[in-house]
């Protein structure tokens, strides 16, 4: 049994961001796996360990530059690693992505895709639902609980929302996404560093993935982006003083009541 | 004129507040507006029906197939079809950006999700927040409409109901296809509001102490009608749900009043927050990061704090 496993680089959370013009500048910024991500391989890893004839691949649309992370992923547990790197492809439409991804996973036709929910730099949440599109599959989202039943070939997954916990049933193959919280990703061990070494680790090119070079490219974006700008600053606010700590608990409430009148 | 269709959404028998929110987005970009919903409530549906629409839909649910992103986006194709709306608009709730999402893929329609601005022109522009509120985007659609986008809550004001009542035309969708189906919804506990949806949240860090202290954000939130988030810290700690987590591997909230207690106030909470309409916090370490956005700070142990201004507003509302 196969398990893909979608991966993106994005800047570390940590990171402070600035422009070059009116775009975002990530030159000397520090990039990771896409946080929601990690909850996608820890799941799929879960299954390994359950399962030993099940294979783990880790799939990544971005920059070669970006092989440790990759590695790192190999070094948690995932079998193989590609990573497509190529300037012909438009890896900023999550359709053109999600077309070279589909494309590869056929290649390994697996039982199950997952991927964070979204990647945490333009939160588009769309690749991993165009991937299923894209293989004619289904899928669900921002997933918190997933249970496999691969003798029946089905699913149950648990996600959040503003009702309530939302319960599906589906069947395999699918793409789930994962919310945080899904599991509670592992870290590398030692042994598992110097195996990652030695596991296969492929880089291709657009025409090496079968995928449509028309639908990768950069003609079919719908979606410009016209200007990145920084939010405006808050202005500065004020320390409330007091003698006692009622005084300014009292205080606090006053000013929230009648200078922001939020109260 | 521009025509719309917007992606309504109720909650048992009540029209939630973002599909008001989406009326008033409609009316920004166009004049007539289809409403499409999916309900089992009668009530909720008479409610969408005096929005203002030109015409109603409902895709009706079943007992225990309530949701299915792939029969819904293959209903709304067949719409998109007949009315050739030029925008088509969501909700970015759970569904709303699941079922966009899933619609945007199987037609190819351009989409811009989480919306929070829009600037009129031609074409009008889309303002959405990137790397969690860090940096703001600004977006254009290129090519012939339609154009798929999701709005965030909160942001756009609920629009008031105006011009004739309309009936809803009863849609069965065609479940058979679909491989991935919502069967059961649990209910929230009641008096539990959602983070996004809140006017005011009392959020925890490290500061708060210990686990056992988010009970008194809890009695708080309780009391006060408020939500209760908290820092990724004490998510990762274990003191807390991740539901709760406030910032870029969370939620991202715009209460009209934000509480950070004992929150020092790292760049990815920040993000999370800092569209909040008033910030107080509360932390013993003065030099916190989070004094730096916040409009009102108080120097102090949340523990001694937080019940006393509990107290205070209680007192001050009577």
């Amino acid at each position: 049994m196969n398990i893909a496993v979608i991966t993106k680089v994005v800047p570390d959370t940590e990171a402070r961001l600035s422009l070059a013009g009116d775009h975002v500048d990530l030159s000397s910024v520090e990039m990771v796996i896409n946080p929601f991500d990690e909850y996608g391989l820890e799941e799929a890893l879960k299954i390994k360990d359950a399962d030993e004839n099940a294979k783990v691949h880790v799939l990544m649309v971005g920059p070669e530059s970006a092989r440790k992370l990759v590695v790192n992923c190999l070094a948690l547990g995932a079998d193989e690693a590609v990573v497509i790197d190529d300037e012909a492809i438009d890896s900023g439409n999550p359709l053109a992505v999600a077309e070279v991804l589909a494309a590869e996973i056929k290649k390994l036709d697996p039982t199950l895709v997952f991927a964070g929910k979204q990647g945490v730099d333009y939160d588009w949440g769309l690749t991993a639902v165009a991937v299923a599109q894209k293989l004619s599959w289904p899928h669900v989202g921002v997933v918190k609980e997933f249970t496999p039943d691969f003798a029946a070939g089905t699913f149950t997954a648990v996600t959040e929302s503003d009702e309530g916990d939302l319960k599906f049933n589906g069947s395999l193959p699918a793409v789930i996404t994962a919310e945080k919280g899904l599991n509670t990703p592992r870290y590398a061990s030692l042994k598992g560093i110097m195996k990652a070494k030695k596991k296969p680790f492929a880089v291709h090119k657009l025409a090496d993935t079968g995928a449509d070079p028309a639908a990768a490219g950069t003609s079919q974006s719908k979606v410009e982006e016209v200007q990145a700008m920084h939010p405006p600053a808050r202005e500065p606010g004020r320390i409330i003083e007091g003698e006692e700590v009622l005084d300014r608990v009292c205080e606090l409430v006053r000013v929230l009541r009648e200078e922001a009148k939020v109260l | 004129m521009a025509k719309t269709l917007v992606y309504l959404e109720a909650k048992g028998d009540e029209l939630k507040k973002i599909s008001r929110e989406m009326m008033t987005v409609a009316r920004m970009l166009g004049e007539s507006i289809t409403g499409v919903i999916s309900t089992g409530s009668d009530t909720a549906l008479a409610s969408a029906g005096k929005l203002g629409l030109g015409k109603l839909v409902n895709l009706a649910p079943e007992d225990s197939r309530l949701y299915a992103a792939e029969a819904f986006a293959a209903e709304l194709a067949k719409l998109i079809e007949a009315e050739a709306p030029d925008y088509i608009i969501f909700g970015q709730t759970n569904l709303g950006r699941d079922l966009a999402a899933r619609l945007a893929a199987a037609t190819g329609i351009g989409y811009i999700s989480d919306v929070t601005g829009i600037e009129p022109g031609e074409p009008p522009a889309f303002v959405k927040p990137l790397y969690a509120g860090k940096i703001i985007g600004k977006f254009r659609f290129k090519g012939e409409p339609p154009h798929i986008l999701t709005i965030r809550p909160n942001i756009f004001s609920p629009a008031e109901a105006e011009g004739a009542e309309v009936s809803a035309e009863t849609v069965q969708p065609d479940y058979s296809s679909a491989r991935s189906v919502l069967t059961s919804i649990a209910e929230k506990a009641a008096g539990m509001i959602d983070l996004r949806e809140a006017t005011v949240i009392i959020s925890g860090g490290r500061g708060i102490g210990e686990a056992a202290n988010f009970q008194m954000l809890f009695d708080f939130a309780d009391k006060v009608g408020a939500a209760v988030g908290a820092s990724r810290a004490v998510v990762d700690e274990g003191w807390i749900e991740h539901a709760h987590q406030v910032g870029q591997t969370g939620k991202t909230v715009n209460p009209t009043l934000y509480i950070a207690c004992g929150i020092s106030g790292a760049i990815q909470h920040l993000a999370g927050m800092q569209t909040s309409k008033c910030i107080v916090a509360i932390n013993t370490n003065e030099s916190a990061p989070i004094f730096k956005v916040a409009d009102y700070g108080i120097v102090g142990d949340c523990k001694e704090i937080v019940p006393l201004l509990l107290e205070e507003i209680l007192k001050s509302r009577g």
